[in-house]
């Protein structure tokens, strides 16, 4: 199990801004606050996503160089806590630059003083630390065989509206080694946005003509991480957009195809990819997704945009989506319009639903199985039907347009306009930049940073299933051929 | 008994409505009598039923509705018949709210009636 804090961007400001105003004020002044979390467990991550902040009354702590706080202010922690059913985080601030190690008295102050009473609220406690350069670093304390334990975050993630900032824990998430086929690329933006982006846990959601490019994107650029999730094989009309797909490949799984290889063009010294051949609303496949750092949408299903709908917004782990329209005239049978685009997707973004993507009646549409009937799916008004039109360089625009989305969000300085989403207009040569939010009534704002207390309704088990009657195929055939050559015999 | 089901049926029964339950090929209804409010067919009495998923009401809206004597909204879109065990014949018809569902300040059944059902016969 690894860990990991994500904060929301209102959290994280009221936090920077209480605990280092002495240091702004070039004062040597440490200060402190508690803050609240609510847990998003993945299959091999928790994360303590923090978005409230509970800043010190008057006379609730004492500054004194270092500063310590008063029985009453932890006990007022304590009961919002305990109200809101949530857990309790400390903060408190370093003079000092980067990932903070703690000095015994913070020790002291986490493990013996606040770790028993924060389990009050039956989650434990998390430790936080901000640099005098807003380097946040932090841990968890969790009881074991009757002692508190520290478990050092791997990082700690900063979602916001014009950037995501990740602070990584060097001893836990350890930077690679500089290698000299990525050169070119240290050079376009550094060694350190390098060693970020080499350490991101990047999952990819559909394998088809636009997920498989964002794929060999992430190869190329040094991704040493990599989650790839798809049920579908390999058809024969997917050849003419599947990168690196070829006549022998048809009845493979995608997600194989494009192991296979993001392996072979890895830039990294090392790349771990794990590929899971269900949707993304199986629930092996949707703790997998909570423990990346950042994810590819590049699926045409209701459903699984309304999955990554929930991850992006309760979670708190940015989604990036986008898609391909193509319009032909039908009488003419020629080109009519075609447009494509890519948006990010965080409590700050507008959510999947309000910009269009897919409707909740969708969603259940797919879920009782409508969408995959055929004669269901002929008999649809035309305006409700999806078109699968697409062209190979189609795809090109909006997998490139979504990988870099990513990097911008990544990489681009806060004082930058704003970019939610973007679109080209293929026939006019326009693009153009939207910055829309969601709807008054929008289902995903109240969601945001609530974790695992908001999950999809329809989660499945795909594993269990198909796992069984594959061996129940396989071991029927052997015993069909074994009575075979019996008969023979 | 389903969550969604539970919740429609309580919802309808605090707007007056009288409801009964039968399985279909189109999943558990929630059957009600109901007069037609708009169109040629303004106040036609009808058996009206919406069919739902397990959980999700209201954020997720039941796409199908059914409807016996099987009176047609001769629009474009899936249309299904079935008998029930009563022998009763029930048109099915696929009718997603999905163009105002999302945007509905409240998710009621008071709601996907007045602002739904009212319009599927409505072909003025």
């Amino acid at each position: 199990m690894t860990f990991d804090v994500a904060f929301t961007s209102e959290a994280c400001s009221t936090a920077t801004e209480h605990l280092l105003q002495h240091f702004k004020e070039n004062r040597s002044q440490e200060d402190l606050c508690f803050a609240l979390w609510r847990p998003s467990t993945g299959k091999l991550r928790r994360t303590a996503l923090i978005d409230e902040v509970i800043l010190p009354q008057r006379d609730e702590r004492d500054l004194h160089g270092n500063a310590s706080f008063q029985p009453e202010y932890l006990s007022r922690a304590i009961q919002i806590a305990r109200r809101k059913k949530v857990g309790l985080a400390f903060m408190h601030s370093h003079p000092g630059k980067g990932w903070q190690s703690m000095s015994s008295a913070d020790v002291v102050a986490e493990r013996d003083v606040l770790a028993y009473p924060a389990g009050a609220t039956g989650l434990p406690l998390v430790g936080l630390t901000i640099g005098g350069d807003g380097y946040w670093s932090a841990r968890f304390w969790e009881r074991q065989n009757g002692e508190m334990q520290r478990y050092w975050c791997e990082k700690v993630r900063l979602v916001g509206s014009n950037s995501y900032r990740i602070h990584f824990n060097d001893n836990v998430s350890q930077p690679p080694q500089r290698r000299d086929i990525l050169r070119r690329t240290y050079d376009t933006w550094g060694t350190k946005s390098q060693n970020d982006i080499s350490r991101l846990k990047v999952g990819i959601i559909g394998l088809g003509s636009v997920g498989c490019i964002v794929a060999e994107s992430m190869a190329r650029i040094g991704v040493t991480q990599v989650t790839l999730i798809d049920p579908d094989r390999v058809e024969e009309h997917n050849l003419d957009r599947l990168l690196y797909a070829n006549a022998n490949d048809i009845g493979k799984l995608k997600v194989e195809l494009a192991e296979r290889e993001m392996r072979r063009n890895a830039t990294s010294e090392k790349i771990k990819i794990d590929i899971l051949p269900v949707s993304v609303h199986d629930e092996n496949a949707y703790a997998k997704v909570l423990d990346c750092d950042i994810i590819f949408s590049c699926v045409d299903r209701p459903v699984a945009r309304d999955v990554l709908n929930y991850v992006a917004n309760a979670h708190l782990i940015p989604v990036i989506d986008g898609g391909v329209a193509v319009e032909t005239d039908q009488t003419n049978a020629r080109l009519f319009s075609a447009h494509w685009r890519a948006h990010i997707v965080t409590p700050y973004h507008q959510c999947l639903r309000c910009n269009g993507q897919y409707n909740t009646s969708d969603v259940t549409m797919e879920l009782d199985g409508s969408l995959d009937d055929a004669s269901y799916v002929r008999n649809l008004p035309s305006d409700q039907r999806r078109g699968n039109q697409n062209v190979f360089p189609f795809s090109q625009g909006v997998a490139a347009m979504e990988v870099n989305l990513m990097l911008r969000y990544l990489l681009a300085a806060d004082w930058w306009p704003l970019v939610r989403q973007q679109e080209y207009q293929f026939l006019t040569g326009e693009s153009r930049v939207i910055n829309e939010e969601c709807q008054p009534y929008c289902s995903f704002r109240p969601r945001r940073a609530k974790g695992d207390h908001e999950e999809p309704f329809y989660l499945i088990n795909e594993l269990v299933e198909p796992t069984k009657s594959w061996w129940r195929t396989i071991s029927a055939g052997l015993i069909r051929t074994f009575d075979k050559l019996s008969r023979r015999v | 008994m389903s969550n969604s089901i539970e919740r429609v049926q309580t919802e309808l029964e605090s707007l007056g409505y009288r409801t009964t339950e039968y399985n279909s090929p189109q999943g558990r209804v929630v059957s009600f009598g109901y007069e037609i409010e708009a169109g040629s067919r303004r106040g036609e009495q009808v058996m009206v039923g919406v069919s739902f998923q397990e959980e999700g009401y209201p954020e997720y809206p039941p796409h199908w509705v059914h409807v016996t004597p099987p009176l047609s909204d001769g629009k474009q879109g899936v249309v299904q018949k079935y008998h029930d065990s009563n022998g009763r014949e029930w048109l099915a018809m696929s009718r997603p709210p999905g163009d105002l569902w999302d945007r509905l300040p409240t998710k009621h059944m008071a709601t996907y009636i007045s602002e739904h059902l009212r319009r599927i016969w409505n072909d003025t």
